[in-house]
């Protein structure tokens, strides 16, 4: 079992690029680790019943143990190879270990760990916090999965002077799909940018647009033990969302006197 | 433009930035001809987002709708109806999108989903439904030649459905036959309702169900809508406006003819409808069939029989039903579609129909109207007797076998009650019932001096029903002088005593002493359990009051436990149907909410709702504070849609139980105030506050605050009038300087006059002076209660915690401190020690984190927590420290709440 969280973490590794000394590269990764996937990981505790701080103690700790004790790991259930069950089920065992530890008062001690970003304790939206802890710990990990996809694009884009089509794509795709309004015309577009044709106005789109399909499977891919595994893990993704909105109706009935 | 985060977007949302990275990237709209822009390129075989247009299906006076393709994720033919340009698209997608949460609750097989909605490429505004292949539910029946009882098994079904939709705090308001298709299932015929939510996302805001749309078209179906709804004006559509378009449609179903006739209506206008559906009563059905003359054979073939036959067959009782669906005063309509269909069933099994026949109603409306005093005077005696002072009286009086106490007993009803009711003897003034109370009240003094257990048990009747009409402070003496009297002539633990005792510390409670009551409550409770047994009714309920009382006292973790006590010993004794489980439930459900739990909240509250409702019946007491709860804890969750939908039914069902001006309503009132400025509709806030101003009796004199120094003894005099501090918004009076950055102000609270228990005063740091803006504040109430009051951010929850130490003794020291984000509340009684105010729940104690300006508002604040009347509260000793300005005592103060917002000037409000 230890050869899937290896790999795993030696994916996420690889992002970082080489360090030396022992224990200064495994802070460096919890580091990385903490800043991908700190808020799935926090919001399904928080949705566990644990107040702020401690949630954020246990967020902390649990990417610690996550790395410094592979063994603990190991014990976890090995999913299909996806980063993000695997962490999941990890984290159940670690909520369980933790509350055992509690009265013995084995943590780790604070000024040992990690710093995790004081950052507000992220919104979930309702129908979302009215499904259990594990689907806000799903829906805040994708979520913060396409946060990270959309800024890798923007800066991407940023590098390479493409900030206009940028923010065309932003404005055009990305803005209306968040907010649910309708979007501005691509005449509209292409007056307020400068662009007297409309149809450059688009393919501008599609650029950045094949970038952002390209670049949502690449970090797909570092979650995923194999090439064949990312349509896969896409196909959840999309089939669990919708969900959620049903999976609370069910709860809800199933408790109804 | 600022970075969009998708973190907190809707599931569905996200679903479609997913979606987008997975769609070929080349398949975008390719740009269409320049020439083109603007005009409508939705034809057959063109693309509207992810679908294809196939064919039309229909035209109407909306739009067009087309039968489309949709590809992903699933294929499959969907209905997709484009609006007619010109209805302002991006409101109604945003007021659609409100409404889809609510419709993705819609789960019945009579029920078409709606499954998306949005702009084209040219700004026009599409919906995509279920695709229904049917016919109008009136041609099916008329080209398959169904059967009356066919036809009512049919509309059963439809009214099932509505009822589902009803449930899940849905009205459809456009409910008509082509809404209403029937498709054939292998033989079967199912009836489908389309176009949930359409008519509501196309309607005006502020004028629900007017007539018009912003282009003066008509909207809706005149034939079919409610007279509410031609109304249009501020009263709220409910139900009801549904259940008369079904009546409507069985009218139909019944006789082939519409109750009004269409032509009339289409070409008379607007007026003329109005005129026609709020004012001419329609023909029955039997007479309308009779008028219709030669054609009504072939409506009767239609409906598989002979003219003669339907006629009888609709005179004698089946007529009844759609007329009394279709009563002008909705009070008298069915009250639900369940109803409605449970009165179908009912004729079709022979049994006695909720309708009546329309002319028995009209005689008893003639008799009431002579009779008024008559019944008034019935109503009176029957309210006395339901304080069972008759009752338990005679029983009494039988056991002591005294024919003199009868006579006094029957002499005091007759001097008072009835006296009550006899002009000559009123002297003028109103009969209310507490006047008439008042009047046995008085006629007590001194009567029973010799009968004490006698006295006792009138008090305590009496008691009762000040309790049960708000007047809690005088319900309160009653109740303790029936309780001194049963303590001494039947001793402690008498069931009696224990009675008074359990009622007047709920008594306390209510009225906002709750360490009074507590003590009172833990030994009642105790009392109960040793001589009744835990698992007795009364026992469990005096528990599940108790629980109360600890939420009062901020007590949380305790309430929970005896609630869930309560549940388990019902459990163990074979019924959770008890009232005092189902009461234990809702607060579970209540003390979740204050924690900010509200799924948890949502789920325990809206189950007690439903065990009520089941158990104890419509017209329950509790229905209304339960439905007001669980419309509080949507409002809580910024689901305002649904949230007014329960709030207004909560009032309506209050008014109707205990009376438009009873302190149960006025309460829900102000939730429904609180939703409205969550909302951001300060018109209607402002409509319902004004009602509750009207309520509350208003005393003579200035109702706006002030603030005087007093430069010798450096005091503050301050009087402010208001709501409260709580909740979605403040209303108070203000006095404040500016302070920045990090620091403090202490002051000490005097004393506090001529004021409501709940009124309070206190310090207060603001982030602005908008009554929905953040804030913390430390505040004690007359009754000595120190909290901690905040509101986190802008328009939502306010919080408070209640110091779990007994109340304190005035004058008493306050003290706020601002570090950072940090606040901190503190108190003392002698300015030396001082204690954090702490909650009576452990979870929640310690500072609190609000994020605010470097430049905020610091200084006192008094409320009187009373739209109508001013408390005047007396503070000195005030020490800030910070940088503060201006320097010297505060001179700058004013009125902060919704008293001074005008409808046209609501001050805009910083959206989170």
């Amino acid at each position: 079992m230890g050869g899937a969280c290896e790999a795993f973490l030696t994916t996420q590794w690889s992002l970082i690029g080489g360090i030396q000394a022992a224990d200064t590269r495994d802070k460096a990764l919890i580091g990385v680790l903490i800043e991908r996937y700190w808020k799935p990981v926090y919001c399904y505790l928080r949705r566990k019943g644990y107040p702020n701080e401690e949630a954020k103690d246990l967020t902390q700790g649990f990417f610690h143990a996550v790395v410094l004790n592979r063994g603990f790991v190991g014990r976890a259930d090995p999913s299909k190879g996806h980063f993000r069950t695997f962490l999941l089920h990890a984290l159940n065992q670690y909520v369980i270990n933790e509350s055992v530890k509690e009265t013995a008062g084995k943590r780790i001690p604070k000024d040992k760990l990690v710093p995790l970003d004081p950052l507000d304790p992220p919104e979930v939206p309702a129908a979302v916090l009215e499904a259990g802890p594990e689907d806000c710990y799903h829906y805040a990990w994708m979520s913060a999965l396409m946060d990270q996809v959309l800024a890798t694009v923007r800066l991407g884009c940023r590098d390479e002077g493409l900030e206009t089509h940028w923010h065309l794509f932003q404005e055009k795709v990305v803005g209306p799909i968040l907010h649910g309004v309708a979007a501005p015309s691509l005449a509209d577009l292409g007056a307020r940018y400068g662009i007297a044709d409309p149809r450059q106005v688009s393919n501008m789109i599609v650029t950045v647009k094949r970038r952002f399909r390209s670049v949502l499977r690449e970090h797909v891919r570092t979650t995923v033990l194999a090439d064949e595994q990312v349509d896969d893990e896409l196909s959840e993704i999309l089939r669990f969302l919708p969900e959620i909105a049903q999976d609370s109706r069910k709860t809800r009935d199933i408790l109804l006197p | 433009m600022k970075e969009d985060t998708s973190f907190g977007a809707r599931p569905e949302r996200l679903r479609r930035l997913f979606a987008l990275g997975i769609e070929d990237a080349d398949e975008s709209a390719p740009a269409p001809a320049v020439g083109s822009w603007g005009l409508s390129a939705e034809q057959p075989g063109s693309r509207i987002g992810r679908y294809r247009l196939l064919r039309v299906l229909g035209e109407g006076g909306m739009g067009i709708v087309y039968l489309a393709e949709q590809e992903h994720p699933i294929q499959r033919q969907v209905a997709l109806k484009v609006i007619k340009p010109g209805m302002d698209s991006q409101r109604i997608v945003a007021r659609f999108e409100a409404e889809r949460q609510t419709l993705a609750l819609l789960d019945h097989p009579n029920i078409a989903h709606v499954l998306d909605a949005g702009t084209t490429e040219a700004g026009r505004l599409y919906f995509v439904m279920e695709y229904v292949q049917g016919l109008p539910i009136t041609e099916h029946c008329d080209r398959d030649r169904v059967s009356i009882e066919g036809r009512l098994a049919l509309f059963g079904q439809v009214c099932d459905a509505i009822q589902h939709a009803h449930e899940k705090g849905v009205i459809h308001r456009d409910l008509k036959p082509s809404n209403i298709l029937v498709v054939v299932q292998g033989g079967t015929a199912v009836p489908k309702i389309i176009d949930f939510g359409v008519a509501r996302a196309l309607s005006r805001p502020l004028a629900e169900g007017a007539l018009m749309t912003e282009e003066n078209q008509l909207v809706g179906t005149p034939e079919y809508m409610s007279p509410e709804q031609v109304r249009g004006g501020s009263e709220a559509i409910d139900v009801r406006s549904d259940v008369y378009s079904l009546g409507v449609l069985l009218y139909v179903l019944l006789t082939g003819a519409l109750p009004f006739d269409p032509e009339t209506l289409r070409q008379g206008g607007p007026d003329t409808v109005r005129r026609v559906l709020l004012e001419e009563d329609p023909k029955t059905p039997s007479r309308r069939l009779a008028a219709l003359g030669a054609q009504g054979e072939s409506i009767a073939g239609q409906r598989d029989t002979e003219v003669r036959t339907l006629a009888k067959r609709l005179h004698r009782e089946l007529e009844w039903i759609p007329l009394k669906a279709m009563a002008k005063d909705r009070e008298r309509r069915y009250r639900s579609a369940a109803a409605l269909a449970s009165d179908i069933r009912s004729y079709l099994n022979g049994a006695p129909l909720l309708a009546g026949p329309p002319s028995r109603s009209y005689r008893i409306r003639k008799f009431v109207r002579r009779n008024r005093t008559l019944v008034a005077a019935a109503t009176v005696v029957a309210l006395a007797l339901a304080a069972g002072a008759v009752v338990s009286l005679t029983m009494y009086v039988r056991a002591q076998v005294q024919a003199q106490r009868q006579q006094a007993v029957s002499d005091l009803l007759n001097n008072t009650v009835l006296a009550a009711l006899d002009p000559t003897r009123r002297q003028g003034g109103e009969i209310t019932v507490l006047s008439v109370l008042d009047g046995v009240s008085d006629a007590l003094e001194g009567r029973f001096t010799d009968a004490p257990l006698m006295e006792a048990e009138i008090r305590h009747r009496l008691g009762m029903t000040y309790y049960r009409q708000g007047a809690h402070d005088v319900g309160a003496r009653h109740l303790q002088r029936a309780l001194d009297l049963r303590r001494q002539y039947l001793g402690e633990d008498d069931l009696a005593t224990i009675d008074s005792l359990f009622e007047l510390g709920n008594v306390h409670r209510r009225r906002g002493h709750p360490h009074e009551g507590q003590p009172l409550l833990l030994e009642a409770v105790a009392r109960r359990t040793r001589l009744l047994g835990e698992a007795h009714d009364k026992t469990l309920y005096a528990k599940t009051i108790l629980a109360t009382n600890c939420v009062a006292l901020g007590r949380h973790g305790e309430a929970l436990r005896l609630c869930q006590e309560v549940l388990e010993t019902a459990r163990r004794a074979g019924g959770e149907e008890r009232s005092a489980a189902i009461l234990a439930a809702y607060r579970i459900g209540t003390v979740h909410a204050l924690r900010g739990n509200y799924p948890e909240a949502e789920r325990w509250i809206d189950g007690a709702l439903r065990s009520a409702r089941r158990v104890l019946g419509e017209d329950h007491s509790w229905r209304g504070t339960f439905t007001d709860a669980l419309g509080w804890v949507y409002l809580l969750q910024g689901r305002f849609a649904q949230s007014e939908q329960l709030l207004t039914e909560a009032v309506s069902h209050e008014s109707r139980v205990f009376g438009a001006a009873h302190p149960y309503t006025l309460l829900s009132v102000e939730t429904l105030v609180g939703l409205y400025v969550a909302w951001d509709r300060p018109e209607e806030a402002s409509k319902w506050r004004a009602r509750l101003a009207a309520a509350k009796s208003a005393d003579a004199g200035s109702l706006a605050g002030s603030l005087h120094h007093d430069a010798q003894k450096n005091a503050y005099a301050i009087r402010g009038c208001g709501m409260d501090i709580y909740d979605v918004f403040d209303e108070f009076h203000f006095a404040h300087k500016t302070l920045r950055g990090d620091g403090s102000i202490t002051a000490r609270v005097d004393q506090i006059q001529n004021t409501d228990s709940w009124a309070k005063t206190g310090v207060m740091i603001r982030r602005t002076l908008d009554p929905t803006s953040e804030h913390a504040s430390v505040f004690i109430t007359p009754t000595g209660v120190v909290t901690f009051h905040y509101r986190q951010v802008p328009r939502g929850a306010g919080f408070s915690r209640h110091g779990a130490v007994g109340p304190v003794a005035l004058p008493h020291r306050v003290r706020l401190t601002r570090r950072g984000a940090t606040f901190t509340a503190e108190h003392s009684a002698d300015g030396v020690a001082w204690q954090e105010v702490r909650s009576g729940d452990p979870n929640q104690s310690g500072p609190v984190e609000i994020a605010m300006d470097e430049a905020v508002r610091v200084g006192l604040a008094v409320t009187s927590h009373h739209v109508g009347r001013v408390a005047e509260a007396h503070v000195s000793g005030v020490a800030l420290t910070g940088v503060v300005a201006p320097e010297g005592p505060f001179t700058l103060s004013e009125d902060i709440g919704l008293q001074t917002i005008t409808p046209s000037q609501s001050r805009p409000v910083r959206v989170p």
